[in-house]
């Protein structure tokens, strides 16, 4: 025989239980999910990853992913970047003058992802591009540009922390380069390359550079 | 008013003519694009000037190709070398090819450990005309070598994986640094080219990223000219000139990508020459590997085209038309 307290108590239990699952479910439905919530991957060491090797900047996974906008962004790579006055992942026509190029010079960027900051050496001396991840809709047209005139620093990655982690990706499927692997994370990244032959030397690096700035 | 339009028009013509005995001095250059055209199946990557303006051009691939000065092919063989050879230099009737070693190294970043390809030292084999391999010389210090060349008796090499140029004293098969330019060069886009200068133990550097070519003499800067802007005597684009030559009068040709421009200039960096066409040889950033004769001959290598162009000085151009003097306004 159970005691009627002992009763009283599963069932409030149960009760409470059950309202705050219906709860959840009912604030679920009515308020939705975020657009702009930054999701996490499951945990694991597979991630959807972009292969720079094959990657052509076809521009397909800024409408192929299904988030929107996508979980694929451009990044400029500064081990690589050569740090140049005019950067063909920033601007349309390089023959632009030097003190213009912030005001006038036409960007490849509809949405004026690409960032340019000086660094050092005045306006002809270092600047640093960045990508603008808020505004970048992964078009690719910096990379594209940056991989076929330029120093090939700049890229596309499917950023782990955006990505949902789709069991079949929408961009994997109609990838025409196939591009996108279902790939470990670890110990490989995604800044693949020859950093030697294509930079100062890592340890070097910026340093070098701005002894050269204060050189010219 | 009639006598002060004579003057106007009298003082233009003294301009002229003075501007075009000026322009008398430099010789008009020839453009040959003929030169091993059909011949070429792999993109050339780097040319040198051996005796005898023998002209050596190294392929992609790592064969080396040899013509005389008619343009006719003497001979050509492959480096049996690993890493592929990805420039050269000849002396004493050698050749000297080179490659950069690549090696994977572990490199950690916010704790993640990534595993990267360096350049981690340069391999340097010795080749007969023939093709026989007759050394291998061991040059620590350097990381990757983008151009190479004989000053003096020593062997100067350009590090683009450094930044920094080193001047090697070869005893036997090794190389032991002299002393080394570093710190000073703003390099890009994988491109880094000098050449001998006329003076003794000179060089002359394109600095491409500060827009600026300097001349060195042993080891000390000695000179530079040139800036980012829109004039023709300017560097424009991403980063400008690519390569430079010299030639035997102590003038410095400088190649520009991106619209392809080759200039002469003299000693103090003025502007003497613009040689016209050449056409777009390579399309973004690439390099323009060049050489010159004994008779001041220009030989550029382009890659994308898979030619060499050859620029023959002292060939007639047709003269500028002198445009005639335009009515002054009567006022």
């Amino acid at each position: 025989m159970m005691n009627p307290g002992r009763r009283r108590f599963i069932r409030f239990g149960g009760q409470l239980i059950g309202a705050s699952v219906l709860g959840t479910a009912a604030w679920r439905v009515f308020t939705g999910s975020d657009p702009e919530a930054v999701f996490s991957q499951p945990k694991g060491p597979y991630v959807w990853r972009i292969n720079p090797h094959k990657c052509t900047f076809c521009g397909l996974c800024e409408t192929a992913c299904v988030r929107t906008p996508a979980a694929v962004k451009a990044v400029n790579d500064q081990k690589k970047c050569s740090y140049c006055v005019a950067c063909y992942g920033h601007l349309s026509d390089l023959h632009v003058a030097s003190e213009m190029i912030q005001s006038k010079g036409v960007r490849v960027c509809s949405h004026d992802a690409v960032l340019r900051k000086e660094h050092s050496g005045g306006q002809d001396g270092y600047h640093l591009y960045t990508i603008d991840d808020a505004k970048c809709t992964a078009c690719g047209k910096c990379a594209k540009r940056c991989n076929q005139l330029g120093t090939k620093s700049m890229f596309l990655i499917i950023r782990p922390d955006l990505c949902l982690g789709c069991n079949r990706c929408a961009i994997a499927a109609i990838c025409p380069d196939d591009a996108i692997e279902w790939a470990h994370s670890y110990p490989e990244d995604d800044f693949r390359g020859d950093y030697g032959l294509e930079n100062m030397g890592a340890e070097d690096g910026l340093e070098l550079n701005e002894g050269a700035a204060a050189e010219s | 008013m009639k006598n002060k339009s004579n003057i106007v028009r009298s003082s233009v013509l003294v301009l002229l003519s003075l501007s075009s005995a000026l322009v008398a001095e430099v010789p008009a250059y020839k453009v040959d694009k003929s030169f091993g055209q059909n011949e070429l199946k792999v993109p050339p990557v780097c040319v040198a000037m051996a005796a005898k303006d023998q002209l050596l051009v190294l392929l992609e691939d790592g064969t080396v190709v040899l013509y005389d000065t008619a343009g006719n092919m003497t001979g050509s063989f492959k480096a049996d070398m690993k890493p592929v050879p990805t420039t050269m230099t000849a002396a004493d009737g050698k050749i000297y090819l080179f490659g950069t070693v690549m090696a994977e190294k572990t490199r950690e970043y916010q704790g993640k450990k990534t595993k990267v390809v360096e350049a981690a030292g340069i391999k340097c084999c010795v080749y007969g005309p023939a093709g026989t391999k007759e050394a291998e010389i061991k040059l620590p210090q350097a990381a990757s070598a983008k151009d190479a060349h004989f000053i003096g008796k020593e062997l100067v090499i350009g590090d683009y994986g450094k930044g920094q140029i080193l001047y090697y004293q070869l005893v036997g098969e090794e190389g032991k640094v002299t002393r080394k330019i570093t710190k000073v060069f703003r390099l890009c886009c994988g491109i880094f080219d000098f050449c001998p200068g006329t003076e003794a133990n000179s060089l002359v550097v394109a600095n491409l990223g500060a827009f600026k070519v300097q001349t060195y003499t042993d080891g000390k800067k000695a000179g530079e000219f040139g800036a980012r802007g829109e004039k023709e005597a300017d560097f424009s684009g991403c980063c400008n000139p690519v390569n430079v030559a010299c030639l035997a009068d102590g003038s410095i040709v400088t190649v520009e990508k991106s619209p392809t421009r080759v200039k002469i200039y003299d000693k103090a960096g003025k502007t003497e020459k613009l040689i016209t066409g050449l056409g777009e040889l390579v399309e973004g950033c690439s390099t323009i590997p060049i050489t010159v004769d004994s008779k001041g001959t220009l030989y550029l290598a382009s890659a994308e085209k898979k030619c060499i162009v050859k620029c023959v000085p002292g060939a007639t151009e047709p003269p500028a038309p002198v445009p005639a003097p335009s009515t002054p306004v009567e006022e």
